[in-house]
C-alpha cells in the first residue's frame, strides 16, 4: 500500500515538474496559431487552427536562409569539434610525452574562463583574419573545446591500454590504431559530443550577432531577434511560429539522441 | 637467442626495479620468469617487448642490439594477461591483426588464419565477437593471434591467471605442446610456481628486481640457491628453522639434534636449515626421533598434509603419501634423514655441499 502511495506521489511530482517545464513551449505552440486580434483579446486557445503565422514568418525574414545557415554552422562546428577533440584526447591518453598532464590540466583550466570574457579578443582575432561575416568566423573559433577533449579523454581511458600495446607490437601506426580501434570503441561518447556541440552551436546568440552583418550567413537565433524589433508592435503569433520552427531540430535531436546523451554524459562523470 | 647484459630499469633514477640482470635465453627454449607480484618480472618482459625503455645495459635479439628498436621491429608476438582482444572485431579479424603489416596477399592471410584457428579449435567461432566467448576461448584467440605470424619469439604475461583452476591446468599442457610443436622461443611470466615448475625448460626466479636463481625446474627445486627460492618454489613451501651449532651437529629448539651428513662441509655461520615437506617422515620403531604435536591435518586422498608444532611460533608441514588416521592434538614420532637437510648461512644463501653440482647464488652459471 505504502509502495503505491510512494509511486503515486513520485509520479505526481514528475507530472507537475513536466507541466512547469513544458508550459513555455506549450504556450508558445498555442500562440503560434493565434491571430494578432485574438492575442490582444487575451485568448490562449485558438478558435481556428490556421498556419497563417507560419507562412508570414517565412515571408517577413528569410527564415529558410537562416535555418540553412544555422544548420551549416552547427554541422561544421560539430564535425570540427569531433575531429579536434578526439585527436587531442587520443594524444592525452595514448601518447607519452613530457608535460602531457600539465598540458591537459591547462586545457581543463580553460573551462573555468567564462566564454563571454574572451569574446572581445576572439572578435579582434577573427576580424584581423578577415573572417567576419562568413562561415569561417562563425565556426573555427569553436573547434577546440575543453569539454569535448575532457569527455573523450575520459572515455578513451576506459579502453584497456594493452590494446594499444598490442597494436604497437604488431606494428600498427598511431593513426591506424586511432581510426580502427579507438573511434569504433567510443561511439557513444562521440555521439554524445556530436549532439551536444550541435545543440550548443544551434542555440548560440552572442557570437553570431557580433560577427554577422547580413542574411547571407546570419543564423536563426539572430533572425528571431530581428523579428521582434522590426516593427513597433511585435507580432507575437508570428514570432512564436518562428520559435516553433527553430526548436524543432533541437527537439528531434534530443528525442533521437536522448539515450545516447544520458549514457555518454554519465560515463564521462563516473569514470 | 635473446641476450640481456647487465640490464637495469629505474623510473626515478635512484631505485632500480630491475637490477643488473644478465641472461641468455636459448632458441626454442621455454623460459619462465617467476616471482612474487611486484618483483619486476612483467617489467622485464615488457622491456624485452619494447614497451618499457631500458635504463642501462644491453638487450640483444638474434645477436643484434635492440635497446631502442620499435616493438614491431623485434619480430616477436605477445599475449597479454587480459588477452587484449579488440572487442569490436570478430575472432577472425582479431586473429588477422596478428598478421598486420606483413607483406602477404589477403588470400594467404585468410588461409593462415584458418590454419591457426583449426589448430586451436576456433573455426566455429570465427564470426563471433570476443564478448560472446568464454574465458578459455578468448585465451585461445589471443594465442592464435600471437602464433599466426610465426614470429620466432613469443612473450606471455601471466596468460592463465584469469582462468579457473581446471582450465588452467589444461592450458598449461596445451601451451607447452604448442610451443614444442612450433619450436618458438617462449618467455613466459607467472607468479605461480606450479606453472614455472611444470612448463619451463629453464626458469628464472626473481625477487625485488634481482635474479635469485636460474635453472631447470628440478635443479631449482632440489637445490634452491637461497632462502627465498626455497620458500617460493614448492607447495607447501620448504620448512625452515633457525638452528644453533654444537660441535659437528646442530641444535634445533634445544633437544633435536641434526647431524651433518658425512660428506657435507658446513661452515660455522650456518643459521637456518630447510627441509622439504615430503622429507619429513614418521620414524621407524628403533630410530632416534622427536615427538611433535599435530595441529592440523589436510587429507587430499593421494596424500596427507600434516601441520606440526615445532616451537611456539614455528610450524612445519609434512607431506606423506597415502591416507593416514591422525587426529589433531596427537603426538607423532618424526625423523628426517640427515642428507635431506639443506643449510643456509646468515645471509640466507645455501651452503654448498661437497659434490653439489649446482652452485649457490652468485656463482650460478647462465
Amino acid at each position: 500500500m505504502s509502495l503505491l502511495i510512494k509511486k503515486i506521489s513520485l509520479y505526481a511530482i514528475l507530472v507537475i515538474c513536466t507541466i512547469i517545464m513544458m508550459f513555455p513551449i506549450g504556450y508558445a505552440f498555442l500562440i503560434s496559431f493565434l491571430s494578432g486580434a485574438e492575442l490582444l483579446q487575451g485568448k490562449w486557445w485558438p478558435t481556428t487552427w490556421s498556419i497563417k503565422n507560419y507562412v508570414i514568418a517565412f515571408e517577413k525574414v528569410p527564415l529558410g536562409r537562416y535555418l540553412w545557415n544555422s544548420f551549416v554552422v552547427s554541422f561544421i562546428v560539430m564535425v570540427g569539434q569531433l575531429v579536434v577533440s578526439s585527436l587531442a584526447a587520443f594524444a592525452f591518453v595514448f601518447l607519452r610525452f613530457p608535460g602531457r598532464d600539465l598540458l591537459f590540466f591547462l586545457t581543463i583550466l580553460t573551462m573555468l574562463i567564462p566564454w563571454e570574457a574572451t569574446v572581445i579578443p576572439n572578435y579582434l582575432t577573427v576580424q584581423s583574419f578577415g573572417w567576419t561575416n562568413n562561415y569561417l568566423g562563425l565556426t573555427i573559433p569553436f573547434f577546440a573545446s575543453a569539454f569535448g577533449i575532457f569527455l573523450l579523454r575520459q572515455h578513451f581511458k576506459t579502453i584497456p591500454f594493452e590494446l594499444y600495446e598490442s597494436a604497437q607490437v604488431s606494428g600498427m601506426k598511431h593513426f591506424r590504431f586511432f581510426w580502427y580501434v579507438v573511434l569504433p570503441l567510443s561511439k557513444t561518447s562521440l555521439a554524445t559530443l556530436g549532439v551536444y556541440s550541435f545543440l550548443t552551436t544551434w542555440n548560440m546568440y552572442l557570437w553570431p550577432l557580433l560577427v554577422t552583418n547580413d542574411e547571407s550567413v546570419r543564423t536563426v537565433q539572430i533572425g528571431l531577434k530581428q523579428m521582434q524589433t522590426q516593427e513597433m508592435a511585435t507580432e507575437w503569433g508570428v514570432v512564436m511560429a518562428a520559435v516553433m520552427i527553430i526548436i524543432l531540430p533541437t527537439l528531434i535531436l534530443i528525442f533521437i539522441g536522448q539515450k545516447q546523451l544520458q549514457k555518454g554524459l554519465m560515463q564521462g562523470a563516473i569514470k | 637467442m635473446i641476450e640481456l647484459i647487465n640490464v637495469r630499469k629505474s623510473y626515478d633514477g635512484k631505485t632500480f626495479v630491475i637490477d643488473d640482470i644478465s641472461i641468455q635465453i636459448r632458441e626454442g627454449e621455454f623460459f619462465v620468469l617467476v616471482g612474487p607480484s611486484g618483483c619486476g618480472k612483467s617489467t622485464l618482459l615488457r622491456m624485452i617487448a619494447g614497451l618499457e625503455t631500458i635504463t642501462e645495459g644491453q638487450l640483444k635479439i638474434a645477436g643484434k642490439e635492440m635497446n631502442f628498436a620499435h616493438p614491431s621491429e623485434r619480430h616477436l608476438s605477445m599475449v597479454f594477461q587480459n588477452y587484449a582482444l579488440y572487442p569490436h572485431l570478430t575472432v577472425e579479424e582479431n586473429i588477422a591483426l596478428g598478421l598486420y603489416g606483413k607483406k602477404m596477399l589477403k588470400k594467404e592471410k585468410r588461409k593462415k588464419c584458418l590454419e591457426v584457428s583449426e589448430m586451436l579449435g576456433l573455426t566455429e567461432y570465427m564470426k563471433k565477437k570476443p564478448r560472446h566467448l568464454s574465458g578459455g576461448q578468448r585465451q585461445r584467440v589471443a594465442l592464435a593471434r600471437a602464433i599466426v605470424a610465426e614470429t620466432p619469439i613469443c612473450l606471455m604475461d601471466e596468460p592463465l591467471s584469469n582462468l579457473d583452476a581446471k582450465l588452467r591446468s589444461h592450458m598449461r599442457t596445451y601451451i607447452r605442446q604448442l610451443q614444442r610443436q612450433l619450436g618458438m622461443t617462449m618467455i613466459y611470466v607467472t607468479h605461480d610456481q606450479v606453472e614455472a615448475m611444470t612448463m619451463s625448460d629453464r626458469m628464472m626466479v626473481l625477487c625485488d628486481g634481482r635474479i635469485q636463481q636460474v635453472g631447470e625446474p628440478l635443479q631449482v627445486y632440489n637445490s634452491p640457491s637461497n632462502v627465498f627460492v626455497a620458500s617460493f618454489i614448492g607447495s607447501p613451501p620448504m620448512n625452515m628453522a633457525k638452528v644453533q651449532r654444537l660441535y659437528d651437529s646442530f641444535l634445533l629448539q634445544h633437544e633435536w639434534i641434526v647431524k651433518i651428513a658425512g660428506d657435507a662441509h658446513v661452515p660455522n655461520e650456518c643459521v637456518t636449515i630447510g627441509v622439504r615437506p615430503e622429507h619429513i617422515r614418521l620414524a621407524h620403531s628403533h630410530e632416534p626421533h622427536v615427538l611433535l604435536e599435530v595441529i592440523h591435518v589436510e587429507r587430499l586422498g593421494t596424500e596427507t598434509l600434516v601441520t606440526l608444532r615445532l616451537t611456539e611460533h614455528d610450524q612445519w608441514i609434512a607431506r606423506w603419501h597415502g591416507q593416514y588416521q591422525i587426529e589433531v592434538g596427537q603426538q607423532v614420532r618424526i625423523a628426517i634423514d640427515d642428507e635431506r637437510i639443506i643449510f643456509f648461512d646468515d645471509k640466507g644463501r645455501r651452503v654448498k655441499r661437497e659434490g653439489d653440482s649446482y652452485a649457490a647464488y652468485g656463482e650460478t652459471s647462465y
